[in-house]
């Protein structure tokens, strides 16, 4: 797809300094906003997820016993088909400047090229989405489940990294925080799925496991060692 | 894959479309560092391009965002 641009006006040799200048922080501040929308919409699209998971819940509703079009909210599945379209069209430049968005947000993103592994790049999307959260695991366990879980789709998980996290609280939080996550995750493979685009909804679903298992294992040691120096 | 040269004959001619010039934005940014200082006409013809496709994905994002009522 091609497109012709409008003739401008060639500035004169004496101005073109000024006109690189004046150009370059122009596409610096769009650059900006882009990394800032792109921020405001994972965020909006996880507030969605969270909100629909917890009507659903409040309704009675077990989603595990539904299937993914009878649950997918129609308005966020909309905004994240469309959100998905444009990082699709624009992939190569958005992963680039993903590196600065905050953790949730990265995270969040890693899931859509994941879901979207048709035609964004896998490995660049999930190693953007989980490389702070996954280093430390990963060497815990070898990186055996994280290659187990990433099986031939090429999302190669590198080793978790907790530093930071150093009290129980701390990771309890954590948790909390992933348990928003693995929601997000479910409900945007739900969504996507329901848009009838191909899912890999059960590597999202270990995934989220396998972070939450081994964060909640971090946990209960951390405890127990509390428990003992308290003996 | 395109080549540079290729790449600043598209922007010369001014047939980029948006998202090759934002792929290639990245891809080729010592060599677009180099045309800046080579052929700085060029260059502003490729700060235009890239300018016009940062319009257009903001333009993408903000209808994402109007949807998720995020302004409301």
């Amino acid at each position: 797809m091609s497109r012709r641009y409008e003739v401008v006006q060639e500035a004169p040799v004496e101005n073109l300094d000024a006109r690189i200048e004046h150009l370059e922080n122009e596409v610096q501040q769009r650059e900006e906003r882009v990394r800032t929308r792109i921020g405001r919409i994972t965020a909006g699209l996880a507030t969605y997820a969270r909100n629909h998971i917890e009507n659903l819940k409040r309704a009675g509703i077990d989603i595990m016993t539904h299937r993914p079009e009878e649950l997918a909210h129609p308005q966020w599945r909309k905004c994240t088909v469309r959100l998905i379209r444009a990082l699709d069209i624009y992939s190569d430049f958005v992963v680039q400047r993903i590196s600065s968005l905050p953790l949730k947000a990265k995270v969040l993103l890693g899931g859509l090229f994941v879901i979207n592994k048709s035609s964004v790049p896998v490995t660049i999307g999930v190693a953007t989405g989980f490389a702070d959260l996954n280093s430390s695991l990963a060497e815990e366990y070898s990186g055996y489940e994280a290659e187990a879980i990433a099986g031939d789709r090429d999302l190669s998980i590198p080793s978790a990294n907790l530093e930071g996290i150093d009290s129980p609280e701390e990771l309890r939080a954590a948790i909390e925080n992933h348990e928003q996550w693995a929601d997000m995750y479910n409900g945007i493979a739900d969504a996507y799925e329901a848009s009838s685009h191909t899912v890999s909804f059960g590597a999202l679903f270990l995934v989220s496991l396998f972070i939450y298992w081994a964060l909640r294992k971090k946990v209960k040691e951390a405890e127990q060692k509390k428990h003992d120096l308290s003996q | 894959m395109i080549s540079l040269n290729e790449f600043i004959e598209k922007v010369r001619a001014r047939e980029a479309a948006p998202e090759e010039v934002l792929a290639y934005a990245s891809t080729f940014e010592v060599g677009l560092a180099t045309l800046k200082r080579e052929d700085p006409k060029v260059y502003v013809e490729y700060l235009e391009l890239l300018n016009e496709a940062l319009k257009g994905l903001e333009k993408d994002l903000a209808e994402i965002e109007e949807d998720l009522e995020l302004h409301s």
